[in-house]
């Protein structure tokens, strides 16, 4: 569970807020969409959660309050998963083999050995990984990077699991095997999804913030924002809600299968 | 023999070889340089480590022998210079051809040094790579935007100097990055680290260490002993 009460940043000699005045309340179990245009503030407010900005951005100005489980501790390192936007920058390069850049963290944290080698196979199976078991990450795709440095942090179960555009590289067979992933995963953990892919997301989140230029736009479900006021015109939507925006229907539905027989009623009437 | 060496018998052999150099006989140098060369035949990549041998190594050993035994100075004196560059430098060449980065990467992990140094250690020889990659890619995205790679080479080297300042930028800002990814995957963390491959100490390592070091210690007892 987390709550975040009146959340604002400042880096250090800037002018304007990176973010400010965010409040939420997240249960366990659910994730959160944290979508915008570029410039929003969306990787910042990711590293206040996971608590970079008290440690490492000192300069800058930090009000608010983030709470964890009821107790204003945060989670530790291990209990933090954390997938940056530039995946190649998240493996150690220390390591020679998908199979040991997976078990770096574990050994980090000092896990037994056998839960280390359950937790590699759990993970090269999640991610369609086995074939590259024995494969130097520094030979692989962009995409293939991408999921392991999922797979590496996901390898630690975090409580607290934060993606930070973690489809970017990704292909459709990829994005569908990490968003199943994640349904699974959200049973345990909570998660934080920062994303331009709204299909994703929608698809994913329960819950999503939209922030703009650092403001706290909307926080609510998917379904309430679409059917909102709220300007989205900076968001990539997908393309079966722009078609309903785009004919005018005033209760925007995230499911296929219901705008499809909308449509067809639509072509019926006409 | 292509045995997997433990690192620290690869040390232990480099020390050997070394004390040979500055502290043997000329008749222990020359068996030194003998052992060496049967060594150098021994090992995995022994082509490249012949090759290295006859390139670089005897060249300059022969050319030490020259400058050092002209102008009338003892044919010895020219003969001590050359065996000493050969036993210091030929068994960084086996060492280096004859184990594997892995072997070595998987052996620091038992030495008693912190986790981090070692880390440091493996990590250095990454970021050449990376910042050699960072510079390719600066160069290639100059070069499209009007960058003329094929001038002259003063022109070639003076140009190059400003691409050097975004390479720069550019490592340290994945750095940065780099080191708030090594926070989460536990670098810090105080629990006794549990590794998943480790290559530990073999009897024949632990056989070899003790021989390399009773003999590079007798030989150092046997040079201030002996006339």
């Amino acid at each position: 569970m987390i709550t975040i009460k009146d959340l604002s940043f400042r880096y250090k000699q800037e002018a304007r807020n990176s973010f400010e005045h965010i409040s939420l309340h997240l249960q366990d179990g659910q994730a959160l969409g944290v979508i915008g245009p570029s410039q929003a503030g969306k990787t910042t407010f990711a590293y206040a959660l996971a608590g970079l900005l008290q440690k490492h951005f000192r300069g800058g100005s930090l009000t608010g309050t983030v709470i964890f489980d009821a107790q204003d501790q945060a989670p530790g390192t291990s209990e933090i998963g954390f997938v940056f936007q530039d995946a190649s920058l998240q493996l150690s390069g220390v390591t020679e083999t998908v199979e040991e850049e997976i078990a770096f963290s574990l050994e980090q944290f000092g896990v037994p050995r056998d839960i280390m080698r359950e937790r590699i196979e759990e993970q090269l199976s999640t991610f369609h990984l086995i074939g590259l078991r024995y494969r130097h990450p520094k030979t692989l795709s962009g995409g293939e990077t991408q999921m392991l440095a999922i797979a590496s942090e996901a390898a630690k179960h975090p409580r607290l699991f934060i993606l930070d555009e973690p489809t970017q590289a990704l292909d459709a067979d990829h994005v569908r095997h990490l968003i199943d992933f994640l349904r699974v995963a959200k049973r345990s953990s909570t998660i934080i999804f920062i994303e331009q892919n709204m299909s994703a997301t929608f698809e994913l989140c329960n819950h999503v913030l939209f922030l703009e230029n650092g403001r706290q736009q909307f926080l609510g479900t998917p379904h309430d924002l679409l059917n909102s006021n709220i300007d989205v015109s900076s968001l990539t939507l997908p393309e079966l809600i722009d078609v309903q925006r785009s004919l005018g229907r005033n209760h925007i539905s995230l499911l296929f299968k219901e705008t499809i027989e909308w449509m067809k009623k639509c072509r019926t009437s006409a | 023999m292509h045995r997997t060496l433990h690192p620290l018998t690869s040390l232990c052999f480099i020390l050997f070889f070394f004390v040979i150099a500055l502290f043997g006989a000329p008749t222990t140098q020359m068996v030194g340089v003998m052992i060496l060369l049967s060594a150098a035949s021994s090992i995995r990549k022994r082509k490249q480590a012949w090759k290295k041998i006859a390139l670089y190594i005897l060249p300059i050993g022969i050319l030490l022998f020259l400058v050092n035994s002209a102008f009338g100075a003892p044919f010895s004196r020219g003969l001590a210079y050359a065996l000493r560059f050969v036993l210091l430098i030929t068994p960084l060449v086996i060492v280096l051809l004859g184990g594997s980065p892995t072997d070595f990467r998987l052996g620091l992990r038992t030495v008693p040094i912190p986790s981090r140094l070692h880390y440091l250690f493996i990590f250095s020889f990454e970021i050449i790579q990376s910042l050699r990659d960072v510079f390719q890619a600066v160069y290639i995205g100059q070069q499209l935007r009007g960058y003329n790679a094929n001038r002259s080479l003063g022109n070639k080297w003076k140009n190059i100097f400003p691409l050097l300042l975004p390479v720069m930028l550019i490592a340290i800002s994945q750095g940065l990055d780099r080191s708030l990814a090594f926070e989460f995957k536990g670098i810090e963390s105080p629990a006794e680290k549990i590794y998943l491959r480790t290559l530990t100490l073999s009897p024949f390592d632990k056989l070899s260490i003790a021989i390399l070091l009773l003999s590079s210690l007798g030989l150092i007892v046997a040079s201030f002993i002996l006339p």
